[in-house]
């Protein structure tokens, strides 16, 4: 005897799933774009959108103020930056899963020292770096110092510069962590192809470029989809690293949009701009991961 | 929607505890374990005098806190809450927020000094307790002072530019800052502008009602430009925090710092004796000292449950004996003057003096200033001191934040 027939067996079973998803993620995403529309400073009466009953002001005014503003170009250029040099982690990752995908006594302890950043916070990671690019004494400063690369009387500047030059010092940290965790999927990647594949391109007669070129990557593709996403939403919303070294200065030089959006909602209290921040940031994302999947789709046709 | 609202962040943040009659609920974000110490002695004390009152009390981190107090004010709120005076204050009371507590305070008026009492009334009526303040100046290296033929710890503009040139020579940093997060840059915009232009003006600036284009300000921005192109202060500012800064002073790398005085706390042991304090001298001798002050307060919310038992409490804060006790142990100065200050500690002693004379106290760029003036504030201070050419641009730039708050 059957009480339920399969598609309501079905729905009763993700029902639970269902609810916490619509409760974390589909609830707050609709909230954020409706508080995007209000002007709400957090303690007063809860907002309705600007425009209701006031045919004076823009329902998208917080949106017309977000792109007027320096300080959203600037973050958006930031996270531009990001996006192209944080993006560059993936080659590393995949240059050092091809350089220790061996079997060998040496290999496995130096990937467990490479792995190493990935097991550190973020948090701690941006200190270390911090610390490294510290002008006056910093190891980097040490060093040029002791290298003759610095005149004595000068310190290590990178971190000092208002502009794009402090950006690099960021950056930099965030792709140490990142490259070992892109080696680690790739990795994986690397030891689920099936060996009969590269014998027979071997005996085919492929050269290591060839096999690199027309058999690995190809195979990998899988591993290359996860790995490029993963990036992007990283370098999309690269906060957590950024806040604990400059805190999106010298005078905002290296705020991203997470950060300002950050800013705007928890330190000014403006939570409809900082929401409007947020949605523009949501749209950038899915944008940009909607396109790469698609892309994926075409070259798979 | 107002149910609504109620239900939902009072689900979402299970922050404040119910409250019974005979209860007292206390949301404070001292969570530094000193402070934290410190008020448990004085809640023990209290219950003592209180036997029949339960006190609850919830701690948060500070930045938790200022983000929070905003949900729970307005909605179910404690008995009392710790804050800071002022503006940031004012920000509550206009909304109908606070209770007045001018009943508390009828008898012990003449306790408090005039520049305690402003920062705690607003349209006359008075509505915040305070409990300790501290003060802010120059620590400095006796020892490199001595080494640049400094004799006198400058009392005058003439004489702290006169150090900071012969300092200069010696090869250190004559002033250490550290302004990765932008505040300690707007310590020197507080005590610039208030001794330049006076607390009057200063304090118009802070809530809006003077321009950051009038030519004060100007005047204001050309004293600092001077010192920055006098290469007083060090080059790795803008990378690094003020504890990286204090290291400077302590490796003797700068010769002196403003800050306030929970640096003390932090003084190597070995230096101890090397470092000293003085004042923010002079720089008109027209305009009366005011100091940058920050005082922390004990507040009742409008829509606190247990009135009466939280009158009682701020009555006991504002004890003599109540401030002499906690503030021993948290290195703070007693607002009530009839508190007798800590012995033993030359730095509080100084502080205590400088308050003393102090005409009027400010609470700090950040806490004067409206959250997001003070924050392109600072940002623009950042960028003042990298590149300290481009006077108007600045002041345009916290103009425009200004004007947008203040249209409304």
């Amino acid at each position: 005897m059957k009480f339920f027939n399969d598609s309501k067996s079905a729905w009763l079973f993700l029902a639970p799933s269902l609810a916490l998803y619509g409760l974390y993620v589909i609830f707050p995403i609709g909230f954020t774009f409706y508080l995007s529309f209000t002007e709400w400073d957090g303690i007063s009466a809860f907002p309705s959108p600007l425009c209701w009953g006031n045919s004076e002001v823009s329902c998208f005014s917080n949106f017309k103020e977000l792109f007027q503003a320096e300080l959203f170009w600037k973050s958006l250029t930031n996270n531009l930056l990001w996006l192209f040099f944080f993006g560059l982690s993936p080659l590393f990752g995949l240059f050092l899963a091809l350089f220790f995908h061996v079997k060998s006594s040496l290999a496995s302890p130096l990937k467990t020292l490479l792995f190493m950043p990935m097991v550190f916070s973020l948090i701690v990671v941006g200190m270390i770096w911090s610390w490294f690019l510290q002008p006056g004494f910093g190891l980097v400063d040490t060093v040029l110092h002791s290298l003759r690369l610095l005149p004595q009387d000068q310190e290590f500047s990178l971190m000092t510069q208002l502009g794009l030059a402090p950006n690099a010092g960021v950056i930099l940290a965030a792709i140490w962590p990142h490259s070992a965790y892109c080696m680690i999927l790739y990795l994986a990647g690397l030891s689920n192809l099936p060996k009969n594949v590269f014998e027979a391109a071997l005996i085919d007669g492929a050269n290591r470029r060839q096999l690199l070129w027309h058999v690995i990557l190809p195979m990998l593709k899988p591993a290359t989809i996860i790995v490029i996403i993963v990036t992007m939403i990283g370098a999309l919303r690269a906060f957590d690293i950024v806040a604990i070294m400059t805190n999106g200065g010298p005078a905002n030089s290296t705020n991203t949009l997470a950060l300002y959006m950050y800013q705007e909602t928890f330190v000014n209290f403006r939570y409809g701009y900082g929401a409007s921040i947020a949605v523009i940031l949501f749209l950038i994302s899915v944008g940009l991961i909607l396109a790469y999947l698609r892309q994926i789709k075409k070259g798979e046709t | 929607m107002e149910h609504f609202r109620v239900k939902a962040l009072a689900f979402i943040l299970c922050l404040s505890s119910t409250a019974n009659a005979g209860n007292l609920v206390i949301n404070s974000m001292h969570s530094d374990p000193d402070v934290k110490k410190s008020f448990e002695n004085l809640l023990n004390d209290f219950k003592k005098e209180n036997p029949d009152i339960k006190v609850v009390v919830n701690t948060t981190s500070h930045e938790a806190y200022k983000v929070q107090i905003r949900t729970w004010l307005p909605n179910k709120a404690p008995d009392i809450a710790t804050w800071f005076a002022g503006n940031r204050a004012k920000y509550f009371v206009d909304k109908g927020l606070v209770e007045p507590i001018d009943d508390v305070w009828a008898g012990i008026d003449s306790q408090f000094s005039e520049s305690i009492k402003d920062v705690v009334t607003f349209g006359g009526k008075k509505y915040l307790m305070p409990l300790s303040y501290y003060n802010w100046g120059f620590y400095y290296r006796k020892d490199l002072f001595a080494k640049a033929g400094i004799k006198n710890a400058p009392k005058t503009w003439a004489e702290f530019t006169a150090a900071v040139e012969s300092l200069g020579k010696i090869s250190v940093s004559p002033i250490a800052i550290g302004i990765k997060d932008g505040w300690p840059a707007a310590a020197w915009f507080d005590y610039l502008n208030m001794r330049v232009n006076g607390y009057k003006f200063h304090m118009g600036l802070m809530s809006g009602t003077e321009s950051y284009l009038d030519p004060k300000v100007k005047k204001t921005f050309e004293v600092w430009q001077n010192l920055i192109k006098s290469n007083a202060f060090n080059k790795s500012a803008a990378a690094i925090s003020w504890q990286e800064a204090s290291a400077l002073l302590w490796q003797g790398k700068a010769a002196m710092y403003l800050m306030g005085n929970f640096i003390t706390t932090q003084i190597p042991k070995n230096i101890e004796s090397q470092i000293g304090f003085f004042p923010f001298p002079t720089i008109d001798p027209k305009v009366p000292h005011a100091e940058v002050a920050p005082v922390d307060v004990y507040f009742i919310p409008a829509k606190a449950a247990n009135k009466s038992e939280a009158k009682k409490f701020l009555s006991f804060l504002a004890k003599p004996e109540t401030q002499e006790k906690f503030n021993r142990g948290v290195k703070l100065i007693p607002t009530n003057r009839n508190a007798k200050p800590t012995e033993g500690d030359p730095y509080l002693k100084s502080g205590l003096e400088t308050l003393a004379s102090a005409k009027n106290v400010s609470q700090f760029f950040d806490r004067d200033a409206d959250p997001e003036i003070a924050k392109a504030g600072m940002d623009s201070f950042v960028e003042f001191m990298a590149r300290p050419d481009d006077i108007d641009t600045i002041s345009k730039k916290i103009e425009a934040v200004r004007k947008r708050v203040y249209k409304k």
